[in-house]
């Protein structure tokens, strides 16, 4: 056989005549070996229409106007002779397909051509109607399908390059083949420095198992930590996986999900928190009534005792009630629920006041650095709350070193931009109180705020989960660093609310007075125990009183009551008509009448602008003498409010 | 098969198109002399570069006819030309010369009856 085809070709049947129009320019000077091809075309398929014209200027002409399909190409020209013919025309002949026609002795050349783009050659003298039919036809289909696919893979190169996912071809044993500018990136590499890396360095063997599991499967999606690195960071990627999408290379689509994750564990860590906070809050206040009830009756046992054995007995009663209230207290600050009287404080003031207690408290063998630098502020807290965040955070800190240690207590101004993700925008005061103690682990740092967690033999684990509630009752932040067997650092951010200092309040301490009376006042509470030892006391202590079981009896029986009745003392969450509604009603009907309201808890549907504030709010469980005092304390204020 | 022309390979390739056979002996016999007078100049003027065009183009024509002996003796100028060596050329010419009036002569009686090849 004298001709070479580069393709087998099948031979045309009668359908594939009947295929549509073809132009055909054929770029040829002898005019005798043209009049073969126009003429063996013709003859094979009247669809086939040629152009003929002698010189490569005249072609490329032509093919300047376009219109053509297949370039049948001698490469010696008047013109232009060998490769260069070809290589003009290639150039500009982007849309057509080239067949390029050569003599026996320069098959060498004509190969060369079809490397370089032409789609066939067909040496002279060598090939028939049906051949020629067969090779332009043939040259054209190629040509289309080389274009279509050209594009596609322009396409896929510019999504595989623009994606914002790292996309990564990677052979069986792990080495990446090829990779976008973001998978490089999310290993912290060049896209030089990943290619022929094995991706399973970055990662622990539970990459390499879910990778063979992926394998297995075919298709599937995983999650895996990886380490970078270049800065060491841990990130945890999302791969969607297919794999042998060639034989033995596998496409793996990479995200990096680590904020996404640290931001899901923020919010479940915080429902939780929420969810135990509402359930402390709840068994505080209900645990309160029935405090209330045995200190109520502890105070009348000790008032009406003769026998000093007894009033002793009581006293002890006393004792373990006000224990157990401080704790009820410290649950109730986690479920945010405690009252807050706020003050503008200076975070520093109010260590400086606490510093002989700290100091008596950690004993020699802690050291204990207080640095303040520049003018912190001031924040918008309550006080006892804040002292007792301070006491409880440094009595962790010294705890966490029974060896002794440094305790550093560091308060300064701190500008947050909000993109940390922990601490919102905005100008806090920060409070960090740093030890140089055992450390936790981070499964014990995650769950330090939880109420009763404790890694302490004889710890309440409420220490920290009241630091928490009070902090975030504030508007704060609290963030815990700690790396075990260095130590740990917890972080209180408050906001500043002021630049003026302002002095720490001192605490007004109740002097022993007696508290009788002989107004009217009436007692609403749902809670009949808590209700009858309230009574009980009041009655003792000379005054009238008509107690209510409920909101809508007491309204009733305001309205019945003939008397002047000079105070109203009510709970508020109870059946039927609540406190808020009983309030409501006998300030309308007897605006004359001072108000008391007592709560195990006060949140904020109770705590509402203009229904009460902190003078007649008084918190579950109380002494029946404090009880008295505040008593006094409205009826004479009212008195000396009508004088 | 006719080693100076294979009447019937050139039958088949052109699909026994008598017609078109027609049409491409009277352009040969009016082109193949003009190429042939173009390889002359060449050796008379001593001029390789030009034997060697002439000759390839003449050696394309004859091989389209499928006269191998011809197109062998053309090739054997255009060799000439590209080595820059006309020494014998004239020969060869003669030779060609000859085959090429034979060539026509075999391609018009295959023209006029073409049913005897």
């Amino acid at each position: 056989v004298s001709f070479v085809l580069d393709r087998r070709l099948p031979i045309l049947d009668a359908d594939e005549r009947q295929l549509s129009l073809l132009k055909v320019l054929l770029v040829e000077d002898n005019t005798v070996d043209a009049g073969f091809v126009r003429g063996l075309l013709r003859s094979a398929d009247q669809n086939v229409q040629c152009e003929h014209i002698h010189s490569l200027a005249q072609a490329l002409k032509l093919l300047d106007a376009g219109g053509f399909q297949v370039v049948l190409l001698d490469l010696n020209l008047e013109d232009s002779s060998g490769y260069e013919t070809f290589a003009q025309l290639k150039a500009r002949a982007t849309d057509a397909a080239i067949l390029v026609l050569s003599g026996s002795d320069d098959e060498e050349l004509a190969i060369r051509t079809v490397r370089e783009g032409a789609q066939d050659y067909l040496v002279k003298g060598s090939f028939d109607g049906r051949l020629l039919l067969r090779s332009v036809r043939y040259a054209w289909e190629r040509k289309r399908a080389e274009d279509a696919l050209r594009k596609s893979e322009a396409t896929v190169r510019a999504v595989f390059e623009g994606s914002l996912d790292g996309i990564a071809i990677v052979a069986d044993d792990g080495i990446c083949l090829e990779s976008n500018s973001a998978a490089a990136a999310l290993f912290g590499l060049t896209k030089d420095e990943l290619h022929g890396t094995d991706i399973f360095s970055f990662s622990a063997d539970t990459f390499a198992r879910q990778w063979r599991k992926l394998r297995e499967c075919g298709s599937g999606r995983g999650q895996f930590w990886i380490r970078r690195p270049d800065d060491g960071a841990r990130r945890l990627l999302d791969c969607c996986f297919n794999a042998n999408i060639l034989p033995g290379s596998h496409l793996a689509v990479l995200r990096d999900i680590t904020e996404q994750h640290n931001l899901e564990e923020q919010l479940r860590q915080s429902q939780k928190m929420e969810a135990v906070g509402r359930l402390a809050g709840g068994v505080a206040h209900d645990f309160n009534n029935i405090l209330g009830v045995i200190s109520g009756y502890a105070e009348l046992l000790q008032l009406s005792a003769n026998q000093e054995t007894l009033r002793s007995k009581a006293e002890k009663i006393l004792t373990a009630t006000e224990k157990a209230s401080a704790l009820t207290r410290q649950l109730l600050a986690f479920g945010r629920r405690q009252v807050m009287k706020p003050t503008l404080l200076s975070v520093a003031s109010v260590v400086a006041e606490l510093s002989s207690m700290i100091t008596a408290l950690v004993g020699a063998e802690t050291q204990i650095v207080v640095e303040v630098s520049g003018d912190p502020g001031l924040v918008k807290v309550d006080q006892s709350q804040l002292e007792q965040v301070i006491l409880n955070l440094t009595t962790n800190a010294h705890e966490a070193m029974p060896q002794g240690g440094q305790m550093r207590v560091r308060i300064d101004r701190y500008v947050s931009s909000g993109n940390g993700g922990d601490v919102a925008r905005g100008e806090y005061v920060r409070l960090a109180i740093s030890d140089t103690g055992c450390g936790m682990s981070p499964e014990v740092a995650a769950r330090a705020f939880e109420p009763f967690f404790t890694t302490k033999k004889t710890g309440s684990g409420l220490g920290l989960s009241t630091v928490y509630g009070i902090v975030k009752q504030s508007g704060g932040h609290l963030i815990v660093q700690s790396t075990p067997g260095e130590g740990s650092t917890f972080t209180v951010y408050l906001p500043v609310v002021a630049t003026e200092a302002a002095q720490p309040a001192r605490r007004v301490l109740e002097d022993g007075r007696h508290f009788e009376g002989s107004e009217t006042i009436l007692l609403v509470d749902d809670e009949e125990q808590l209700r009858g030892v309230v009574a009980e006391y009041l009655e003792g202590c000379g005054y009238r009183v008509i107690q209510a079981a409920n909101g809508e009896e007491a309204i009733a029986l305001a309205k019945d009551c003939r008397s002047n009745i000079a105070l109203l003392i009510s709970d508020v969450v109870m059946p039927k008509a609540n406190g808020r509604a009983v309030v409501d009603h006998i300030r309308a009907a007897h605006p004359e009448t001072a108000v008391l309201v007592i709560s195990g808890y006060a949140n904020d549907t109770v705590l509402q602008r203009g229904f009460l504030d902190s003078s007649s709010f008084l918190q579950k469980p109380f002494t029946l003498q404090l009880l008295g005092s505040k008593i006094r304390e409205l009826l004479d204020g009212k008195a000396a409010g009508a004088r | 098969l006719n080693d100076e022309f294979d009447s019937t390979v050139l039958w088949n390739r052109i699909g026994h198109d008598r017609e078109l056979l027609g049409e491409l002996v009277s352009v040969f016999a009016s082109e193949g002399p003009l190429m042939l007078a173009q390889i002359e100049k060449a050796v008379e003027h001593c001029e390789p570069e030009l034997l060697q065009k002439a000759s390839h183009k003449l050696k394309g024509s004859l091989l389209q006819f499928s006269a191998s002996r011809a197109a062998r003796l053309a090739q054997q100028l255009e060799l000439m030309g590209k080595n820059g060596s006309i020494e014998g050329a004239t020969a060869v010419l003669n030779n060609l010369r000859g085959e090429l009036q034979s060539v026509l002569i075999y391609l018009r009686n295959m023209e006029a009856q073409p049913e005897r090849f």
